[in-house]
């Protein structure tokens, strides 16, 4: 690894990334998982190489998910148990993960489509995972009426019971260790590949293990702190690491995340899904304009300097309309909360 | 007018002792299975919550609206049958659906599994196995129905006044203990209890009844009751569909007024003495505006201020009854963040809080924290305690250490975050020297910033750049100690700064 995959940091593209986390801190706040899915493909977006990005996008969750671990913990929302089992096999996924993502990255470094191959293979998951994972919660938001996540697949799961089955206390749930160990190893790879283990591991602690959803988002959480540490530790090791972004991406991120939190309080949780499922239906959208480029840099076929650029350009406003959208609309219901809030504090006063 | 509650494991003689000691006494017996039937005429679907108890907790989730309308339907029933007389109640935790009723008699009856399993055995015609198995299963089933309404376990011993082990005892001597019991005054249900099940019944039915109207089945709301008047908590977004709240409750029969109330969350506030000027006082108001909440005062008169120690809760207290003290909000002048004059009066607090929109009542409480602690349900809906001035007879130490203790107990019952007045102040206000922490941090930030910038190209080949293993390893040392650091201060001087321009 040579220090020349860094990109050259000017202070536009220092303000960009700034705003990437802001932005990508607003919506982590909100919806409670990293916000990866928003910054990985934004700074893919300026030409970081993915495996960088993905990098160094770890190390500022790593850093953020120190600061904020405390709640969920003093609540007792934190099943440890589950979370040391899931930590175990997640960390070997993340090493697997980033292992494959440094090969392909080195195995065309130097030559004229240097990184293309790792850009697209992070792509191609990035689009399928969180496709999946948009679709899963629109499809909540259209089906259930407001009732909470489906219980089916809980159910059919509780049906698996190859020894030894586990007992975990704060969940209250009895799982076998093989279902644990196959959920954590795919959330570890999924968090080394694409930064986003979240996406996987939330839903799977809730749907598949029968996890109340407070134990599951603290227990994530506490998950997050030692597979984003495991992720930066690995990918620093192999240099992929780009402390400058981190720390960038910290500034932006630390800054948004509490209008984001702010915001869980006051939109329902139907209104958060709804948002949510969109906002990340649009990062997939943003990034599957970027793949035919890459697809043309390793020679499957050949598009003009012209195309590559509009697909870039539709790519960036799709992504960046996405995010900002979303995060008007959360930062305006807060607005507006806040207003509410006084109007009903005055109308208390005045008895009115 | 008294009540007594059995809660036993299955088999364990609880159900004879029940019975035995309603026939004794004259008691109305009731039991747990009678109130589920009168709950099924009333349209709850009990064997779907019954169900709902084998499978993950992401079942019963989502059976929330059903669950507080099986509970506040048979809440309305027990009320009914106690106010019409005396009752012995066999069921497990059934103190619990009447949470904060005093001078309730909570009879625990345990026995030897080997015994239990006896009894199966004979009563059944079951193998040893096939008893065992039936015993664990009931057991577990009652443990999880129970966790499932009030979230507590209800073979804690902390939730009862007395523990009778059948298989070592017998039933009569059992029985001959209990009746005992059942004569001591503190056992006596009072008008002060009675006022107390009448307010529950009002809330319970009009729960019931929000629960049961299409307009309102899906808001979240609490309600408490107090001399005919109704308090309902409602949730801010929900604002524009409380006056359906109003229209569905404020005909029910014994209702005079309906008072709306909207919060996010529910504080429970505990001091020995509230008085208007302390600065705490004005800290947890802070608080509770910028998290949203309503706060219900509690003051800890100690088990010594009144004789018979009685339980009330603020929202169904009765200012005319003997031995107790009920606080009629009083507004203060000036009000809305002025400085108000020192005072001594609860009221005068409430007040103040109700003035804000914040008010979730207030009361006195004779007894201690702990009892006060063993008749709250963990689902009754406070979304955090704050522990003021307590044990101020006290030596400082001594009172830190109590206060300590019994921030542990309230958080490990109710499962929520308990604070101290102290840790209030330190949260919300902001002093000279946070203003000075603050300045270091962003310095300290902009030099964390300076030293990355100022040195890419360094820092760039100790990142990339590596020749040995022990460059790596001090790149990831790098990597990971630089971002811990940065987090934190840059952490740190965002939340010092949302909490300057209080936004939190």
């Amino acid at each position: 690894m040579s220090a020349e995959a860094f990109i050259d940091l000017d202070l536009i593209t220092a303000i960009r990334v700034i705003m990437l986390g802001f932005v990508g801190g607003v919506l982590s706040g909100f919806i409670g998982i990293g916000g990866a899915f928003f910054m990985t493909p934004g700074m893919m977006n300026l030409g970081i190489p993915g495996v960088i990005a993905v990098g160094s996008n770890l190390a500022q969750r790593f850093g953020k998910a120190m600061m904020g671990s405390g709640k969920h913990r003093e609540l007792g929302h934190v099943d440890r148990k589950l979370g040391l089992f899931m930590l175990v096999s997640a960390l070997i996924g993340i090493r697997l993960a980033v292992w494959f993502n440094t090969s392909l990255y080195e195995a065309d470094n130097g030559a004229a489509n240097a990184g293309a191959a790792s850009d697209l293979y992070i792509s191609a998951i990035y689009v399928v995972v969180l496709l999946a994972v948009a679709i899963g919660m629109l499809r909540d938001v259209g089906s259930s009426e407001g009732k909470g996540p489906s219980t089916r697949l809980a159910e059919f799961f509780s049906h698996i019971r190859i020894p030894p089955v586990v007992y975990f206390p704060t969940a209250d749930i009895r799982v076998s260790f093989w279902l644990v160990f196959a959920v954590g190893l795919f959330t570890g790879f999924l968090a080394g590949a694409i930064g986003a283990g979240g996406f996987v591991g939330v839903p799977a602690m809730i749907y598949a293990f029968g996890v109340p959803t407070v134990v599951a988002a603290g227990t994530q959480l506490f998950l997050a702190i030692f597979m984003a540490a495991g992720g930066a530790i690995a990918y620093a090791w192999d240099g992929m690491v780009d402390l400058r972004l981190t720390v960038l991406l910290l500034f932006g991120s630390l800054s948004g995340v509490y209008f984001g939190t702010y915001g869980t309080r006051i939109l329902k949780e139907r209104t958060m899904r709804l948002i949510t499922g969109l906002i990340i239906l649009l990062c997939v959208v943003s990034r599957s304009f970027e793949v035919p480029v890459y697809l043309s840099r390793l020679e499957f076929w050949q598009l003009s300097a012209n195309t590559e650029s509009a697909l870039s350009w539709i790519s960036h406003a799709i992504l960046y309309t996405g995010g900002i959208a979303g995060m008007a609309i959360i930062l305006g219901a807060v607005l507006r909360s806040y207003k509410r809030r006084r109007a009903v504090q005055d109308l208390m006063r005045t008895g009115q | 007018m008294s009540l007594i509650t059995v809660s036993r494991g299955t088999y364990s003689g609880g159900h004879e002792l029940a019975q035995k000691l309603a026939e004794q006494l004259g008691y109305t017996y009731v039991s747990r299975e009678q109130l589920a039937d009168e709950a099924k005429r009333c349209g709850v679907p009990v064997d779907l919550l019954q169900e709902a108890i084998h499978k993950p907790p992401l079942s019963y989730q989502e059976l929330a609206q059903e669950r507080l309308a099986y509970l506040a339907c048979v809440r309305v029933q027990l009320c009914d049958k106690v106010l019409a007389g005396d009752v012995v109640y066999d069921g497990h935790a059934g103190h619990m659906l009447l949470s904060g009723i005093p001078n309730i008699l909570r009879i625990r009856v345990v026995a030897d599994l080997d015994f239990r399993i006896h009894v199966v055995m004979h009563t059944m015609g079951k193998s040893q196995r096939e008893a065992r198995e039936y015993v664990n299963h009931v057991d577990l089933d009652r443990d999880r129905w129970s966790r499932f309404l009030y979230n507590v376990d209800w073979r804690d011993l902390f939730y009862y006044d007395m523990l009778v082990n059948i298989s070592q005892t017998g039933i009569n001597h059992a029985l001959d203990k209990v009746l005992e019991m059942s004569q001591e005054s503190e056992f006596q249900l009072g008008t002060e209890a009675k006022s107390s099940l009448t307010n529950l019944r009002l809330a319970s039915w009009a729960q019931y009844q929000l629960l049961h109207d299409d307009r309102t089945r899906d808001l979240s709301v609490t309600i408490n009751a107090h001399n005919n008047v109704l308090y309902v908590v409602g949730k801010p977004q929900e604002a524009e569909r409380m006056p359906h709240v109003r229209e569905v409750v404020s005909e029910l029969e014994g209702v005079n007024d309906v008072r709306i109330t909207l919060a996010n969350g529910q504080i429970l506030y505990l001091q020995d003495h509230f008085e208007q000027g302390d600065p705490a006082f004005a800290d947890v108001l802070t608080l509770a505006e910028r998290s949203d909440a309503a706060v219900q005062l509690m003051r800890l008169a100690g088990p010594d201020a009144t004789p018979g120690a009685e339980f009330f809760d603020a929202s169904t207290s009765h200012e005319e009854e003997a031995g107790i003290e009920v606080h009629d909000l009083v507004h203060p002048e000036p009000p809305d963040g002025e400085p108000v004059e020192p005072g001594d009066d609860l009221s005068v607090c409430a007040g103040a809080f109700e003035q804000r929109g914040r008010s979730a009542g207030a009361a006195t409480f004779y007894g201690s924290a702990d009892w006060l602690l063993s008749h709250l349900e963990a689902t009754r809906g406070y979304s955090m305690v704050v522990l003021g001035d307590l044990f101020l007879s006290r030596s400082r130490t001594v009172r830190m250490r109590l206060r300590d203790q019994l921030a542990r107990r309230f958080s490990y019952r109710l499962h929520v975050p308990v604070v101290s007045t102290q840790e209030i102040s330190q949260k919300v206000r902001f002093r000279s020297r946070d203003a000075a922490m603050l300045v270091v941090l962003v310095v300290l930030s902009a030099v964390v910033f300076a030293s990355v910038f100022l040195r890419q190209d360094e820092l760039l080949y100790l990142l990339a750049e590596h020749k040995t293993a022990w460059l790596r390893l001090a790149a990831a040392g790098l990597v990971v100690a630089l971002t811990i650091a940065f987090a934190w201060l840059w952490g740190t001087v965002v939340k010092m700064l949302l909490r300057l321009v209080r936004f939190e």
